[in-house]
């Protein structure tokens, strides 16, 4: 890997990002209290929801056949303890890039507990292995960026093998991996299949983590699409607002003729 | 400058305070609701089919399930022929009691840790709590209380950000805007889910 063929991605990730700020960014940022606030659609914009199911499809056959058996295994074999470090080590892996886009959003506490949270646990937590600082940093990626950024989040897509995304989430997601300094710490070390590895085992961990969770919606809904469409776009904007008071997102209860919610002819 | 500030702030508070504020009405509804739940949850002399019942009586009195109702219909409640709507609302609550009975008997020793209430708007507060879990981390749930006729009534559960009611509305009208589906082709798939759901 040398320098000149990182550059290059480097910079195909940036034009692309460049691309969709061009092509969705006229839009206007709902401005509340002087920051940029997620938008909750009530309608559901969806555009190729046949193929999006279809691809729904095809990721819970993947997952029914070797994703879940796996994560149960992984839960069944390894203790807690192991499997929490597990998930301390990927985060720890991620605080880089969870600072980076703090930055961009100009969150700089948030900025800082990342920075904290790496020196401390990668060395006083073993590599990041326990979580000593203990600063709760919650995940930040491209797509919540550009979400506050203004950017619209686009129509929503299921992404093979990876699942939901909005269009402004898929497009992050190829920014971050771009700009993720562990990346090309990987790249620098000749790790092999870095990426993928980090990808696997950090599914396989979230997974394992919504066993129960994922059941239950399955088994209480009626149409399960439509159910894990609205939980994601829901988690999304929360996160989006960082867990912050999410009333001005919520729908309108209050009807016309409300006294008598019931009609009568 | 200062006691100006002050005196402007006091304005601002004093509703807060007073006794018969919607949000401390709020607050003490489901704080006393949330006690219930837990005490019942927590008592080892019922059985789970009789703390299912008594989870059936706190919907009922609780929850404004009509608008509840109205509201997961959305644009097709009005659509609705007056039969329908009566027929969707009692299916409704079957599915909800259906869906939330069989989490009764997997009560671990959560416990709710109200916090606060907020004004929504004039008729509605939302109020904080967190479920503390014996294993695993906490969880914020929010409850959307709305002053009615009849006093206090829950509208909505909001879990990590995620409305139950906005979940369901989602979900319920994509099912009725499936071709040949409608109003009727989703009150016969809840039929159908309550089935399954009471066959075990």
């Amino acid at each position: 890997m040398g320098l000149r063929s990182k550059s290059s991605s480097f910079k195909a990730g940036l034009t692309a990002l460049a691309l969709l700020v061009a092509v969705t960014g006229c839009a206007t940022p709902q401005q509340k209290d002087g920051k940029a606030v997620a938008v909750m659609y009530d309608e559901v914009y969806d555009p190729l929801e046949p193929m999006n199911r279809y691809f729904f499809d095809v990721n819970y056959a993947l997952d029914a056949l070797f994703v879940k058996p796996v994560s149960e295994m992984y839960r069944g074999v390894l203790p807690e303890a192991v499997r929490d470090s597990v998930s301390n080590f990927l985060t720890n892996l991620s605080q880089p890039i969870y600072l980076i886009n703090n930055v961009l959003q100009g969150d700089l506490n948030g900025a800082g507990d990342n920075m904290g949270a790496f020196f401390t646990n990668t060395f006083l937590g073993v590599g990041g292995l326990f979580d000593v600082a203990k600063l709760n940093t919650p995940s930040e990626d491209m797509g919540q960026t550009l979400a506050v950024w203004g950017v619209q989040e686009g129509p929503y897509l299921v992404v093979p093998l990876l699942g939901p995304r909005t269009t402004r989430a898929a497009v992050g997601g190829v920014a971050d991996y771009y700009l993720d300094p562990i990346n090309y710490a990987a790249k620098e070390n000749d790790i092999e299949h870095f990426g993928a590895v980090r990808w696997a085992v950090n599914g396989i961990d979230q997974r394992s983590r919504a066993i129960e969770a994922l059941d239950e919606i399955e088994k209480n809904s009626i149409d399960f699409y439509a159910a894990i469409r609205s939980l994601y776009r829901q988690n999304r904007n929360n996160m989006i607002l960082n867990g912050a008071s999410n009333s001005t997102q919520l729908p309108d209860m209050s009807f016309d003729d409300d006294d008598n919610p019931v009609k009568r002819n | 400058m200062l006691v100006a500030v002050s005196a402007m702030t006091g304005l601002f508070q004093s509703p807060a305070f007073a006794e018969d504020s919607k949000e401390q009405a709020a607050l003490s509804m489901v704080k006393k609701i949330g006690d219930e739940a837990i005490a019942t949850l927590s008592n080892e002399s019922l059985s789970d089919s009789q703390k299912q019942d008594q989870f059936e009586k706190f919907l009922d009195s609780s929850f404004d399930m009509q608008r509840i109702g109205r509201f997961v219909l959305g644009q097709y409640w009005r659509s609705a022929t007056e039969a329908e709507q009566n027929e969707f609302l009692v299916v409704f609550r079957d599915y909800m009691v259906a869906s939330y009975a069989e989490k009764i008997g997997s009560y671990t020793g959560e416990n709710l840790d109200i916090k606060d209430a907020t004004s929504l708007n004039d008729k509605e507060s939302l109020v904080h709590s967190v479920i503390v879990r014996p294993n695993g981390p906490p969880i914020k749930l929010d409850w959307r209380v709305r002053r009615t006729n009849d006093g206090e009534k829950i509208v909505d559960v909001i879990i990590e950000g995620i409305s139950m009611a906005q979940t369901h509305r989602s979900e319920f009208s994509s099912v009725i805007s499936q071709p040949g589906v409608g109003i009727e082709g989703l009150i016969n798939k809840l039929k159908e889910q309550i089935k399954t759901a009471s066959n075990k």
